[in-house]
């Protein structure tokens, strides 16, 4: 077994790379001083001072002052810039006059991160500017300061993200995208060491050398990888949670306790399988199939509600959607340990459905020649 | 013509082996239906709040129903304290909560400063900013419709009414994804990874399965070092890289005519600059292949290696998280994956309109690519692991021959 450098890879190589990889990813945690265009036919003081509490917002730096906006699309176009903020002339003249100049905003909107980031401190940028020129109005127009202040907006908001004020990315990404890998290990792993005797017709002596219990050559041959899966992403979740500084407000036993119960239940799918197909081949091309584009269906990029129903079915019925709504609540969210129990108990009946109609299938097929050797 | 000939060759190999039928042609028709099913919707509509109406008066019911109304949120319920509202949250009936203050009409009445609540659960950021545009939309008309009604009281027109609550308006237009629609922002990038994908994986699995079957082929597959040969090995990487062009080649024409119109996704390329500009695309990743398949040893462990890099390679191309956010050596990692720049050159000819001359340098950067990977799959071909390897025998005696 360890003279093969595909359980190296499999094991530790391959996870560490790709969580490595997206840990540096979201190392920024929120993309900052994107690159935005303005045209500015105004050159005015106001203008000018757009143009600085625009480079001042966190999300934008002004890469270019476009002359038009034809060259403005242009960059657009060609990425240079993300949005193009376009103050045409006129625009201090008519707030001189108490007039209100439009200010037009154009943005790639098929980058949508970006997209959204810049958007929301725009409108920070435009809201200030107006409420500052309108509060000033009334004031010229005799009111006070506080009568000003008082009837301008009479509703306001004061708007909050629950479970993750900061906004931040990584919290919200990282540990869903490293539940996601690792499932994918350990399905693949499971059907390898298992199809592996099928493939080479070798149940024989796997059962032989455990006197012939399928339960016990069952255990022996999986257990080592069910701990290995568990205490090596447990630490790599721990780093996460710990070093990384992503949030954890929960209770880390019942995060655990979810954690282990999704290596067993992909352990499970794994044994499902290869045991409906003794074909490792084929067992591992479905795995890339199920466990490939799970995590566009786990929720966390869209909403499961929101999906059209066969695609919420599909995502039900995965595992790891289950477990990635148990590490929002107890990561980012923080929620008591009882809100967690279904998809505790989700996760526990998933194992145990695929472990045991698996053995089940596997008392019949391992024990008979017809099938090795299917590629 | 000697390429021609290994051409077809190739093409037999791989229509002739179910593995790699299911991986290059099935699969990657499959998956580009399969994929965008989820956010097949665009947005998330009607997502679920609760409103905690402390007046009970009949401007915060209006307020409640101009929330209801917007298209993205709906109002499941109205409860009497936030602790209610609390637990609808974490039970995952609602996912936004608007809190109207006690006093709300009165003081509104008496021009006191007002201030509603609004939150969203941010463990969901799709969801989040649906939930606080939907909320926010809602109070700020009401708001702008009472200091409207104010000012015209006042002896304002209407036209300078709304001149002077907002003297700065501004016009926001989307372009390329009009609707902001969510599929529209994946699915396009996610093709050209699926067709990355699969390349790899099916080239690599006939690396397998002609290493299982100890296929001693002239030239690329005698893995014995030989230099002299190289010419030949040329002409082997060419004419097999050539077979792939023709199944992917119909691939591409499948997305864009039959995924796109499926999932309604815009089309504003050329069809001839998109299939001038994937060239090298194809040709980076078929000679990536190559080279990657000498190092596996049996049929399944290119899926058993390169199954988990879709993640990475997704987020580290630049278009789910911007390259200003990624460090430098990321962003350099990135750029040896031929899906990064394939992606990005491909969403601007397609989605984004662009002329050719705007992408030309993430297309040049595909021909370095594949003129490193065409050096790196003759390399690997000419020095890779030898012979030995196959002595180990993996078919058991007592197995029957492969079916």
């Amino acid at each position: 077994m360890t003279s093969r450098p595909l359980y190296l890879l499999l094991l530790l190589v391959l996870p560490l790379v790709g969580w490595g990889i997206l840990a540096a990813t979201f190392d920024a945690r929120v993309p900052r001083e994107m690159p935005v265009a303005v045209i500015d036919h105004d050159a005015s003081a106001v203008s000018r001072q757009v143009a600085r509490w625009v480079e001042a917002t966190p999300s934008m730096h002004i890469a270019h002052y476009a002359l038009s906006p034809g060259e403005g699309e242009e960059l657009l176009r060609s990425g240079e810039a993300y949005a193009v903020i376009w103050l045409d002339q006129g625009m201090e003249r008519e707030l001189l006059r108490g007039g209100s100049p439009r200010v037009v905003v154009f943005y790639n909107a098929q980058w949508m991160l970006p997209a959204n980031l810049i958007v929301k401190d725009l409108r920070t940028v435009f809201g200030t500017l107006s409420a500052g020129i309108n509060v000033k109005r009334r004031m010229g127009a005799g009111e006070s300061l506080y009568e000003a202040m008082r009837t301008s907006e009479p509703i306001r908001f004061d708007m909050r993200a629950l479970n993750n004020p900061e906004l931040d990315y990584t919290a919200f990404l990282l540990p869903s995208l490293l539940a996601t890998l690792l499932h994918i290990f350990v399905t693949l792993m499971t059907v390898h060491v298992v199809g592996t005797e099928f493939k080479h017709g070798t149940t024989d002596d796997w059962l032989a050398t455990n006197g012939g219990s399928l339960l016990r050559a069952m255990f022996t041959k999986l257990a080592p990888y069910a701990l290995w899966y568990t205490a090596f992403g447990t630490v790599l979740f721990a780093i996460t949670y710990g070093p990384l500084g992503v949030p954890f407000r929960g209770t880390p036993g019942v995060f655990f306790a979810g954690y282990a119960l999704l290596v067993l239940a992909y352990m499970g799918l794994g044994l499902l399988l290869i045991s409906m197909t003794a074909n490792l081949r084929l067992a591992s091309s479905m795995t890339g199939f199920i466990t490939g584009p799970a995590f566009a269906f786990s929720g966390i990029s869209f909403p499961v509600i929101a999906m059209p129903l066969a695609a919420k079915i599909w995502a039900l019925a995965l595992p790891l959607t289950h477990f990635i709504t148990l590490m929002t609540h107890q990561g980012v969210a923080g929620y008591p340990a009882a809100f967690s129990a279904p998809q505790l108990l989700w996760l526990a009946l998933a194992a145990a459905l695929m472990i045991s109609i698996s053995t089940w299938r596997l008392h019949t097929i391992a024990r008979s020649s017809d099938y090795w050797g299917r590629v | 013509m000697n390429i021609l000939r290994i051409a077809g060759r190739e093409l037999k190999a791989v229509f002739s082996n179910k593995g790699t039928i299911m991986v290059l042609v099935v699969a990657s028709l499959l998956y580009a239906f399969f994929y965008p099913l989820p956010y097949s919707p665009q947005l998330a509509r009607e997502l679920p709040v609760v409103v905690v109406d402390g007046d009970r008066s009949a401007m915060s019911r209006q307020l409640t129903q101009m929330a209801d109304a917007t298209e993205q949120v709906e109002v499941v319920e109205i409860v009497h304290s936030e602790a209610e509202a609390e637990a609808a949250l974490a039970a995952g009936k609602a996912l936004g909560v608007l809190v109207i203050p006690p006093h709300f009409e009165r003081d509104i009445r008496r021009s006191e400063r007002v201030i509603v609540g609004i939150y969203g659960d941010a463990s969901y950021f799709l969801v989040y900013s649906q939930i606080a545009t939907g909320l926010a939309t809602a109070t700020g008309t009401l708001s702008a419709g009472i200091e409207i009604r104010k000012l015209q009281a006042t002896g304002y027109t209407e036209a300078a009414a709304y001149e002077r609550r907002d003297p700065v308006p501004i016009d926001v237009f989307p372009l390329y994804n009009e609707t902001s629609g969510y599929g529209h922002y994946v699915v396009p990038a996610v093709l050209v990874l699926i067709l990355q994908q699969t390349l790899l994986v099916g080239i690599g699995m006939l690396g397998g399965v002609r290493r299982e079957e100890d296929e001693a082929e002239a030239g690329l597959t005698s893995w014995k070092p030989n230099v002299r040969r190289a010419w030949n090995n040329a002409q082997q990487l060419l004419g097999k890289s050539l077979a792939y062009l023709l199944i992917y080649a119909v691939h591409i024409a499948v997305y864009l005519f039959v995924v796109y119109e499926v999932y309604d996704f815009p089309r504003r390329g050329n069809v001839a600059e998109i299939y001038l500009y994937l060239l090298p695309f194809l040709l980076a990743t078929t000679f990536l292949g190559m080279a990657l398949s000498t190092l596996f040893r049996e049929r399944e462990t290119a899926i058993q290696i390169l199954l988990f890099s879709s993640m990475p390679a997704i987020f580290i191309s630049g278009f789910a998280w911007p390259p200003e956010g990624l460090p430098l050596w990321i962003q350099n990692v990135a750029l040896a994956l031929p899906s990064t720049s394939a992606m990005d050159g491909y969403l601007r000819l397609n989605h984004l309109g662009a002329g050719f001359y705007q992408v030309k340098d993430s297309w040049m950067t595909l021909w370095y690519l594949a003129a490193i990977y065409f050096v790196l799959a003759l390399l690997f071909a000419a020095f890779g692991p030898r012979g030995e390897a196959r002595t180990e025998k993996h078919l058991a005696p007592s197995a029957p021959a492969p079916k």
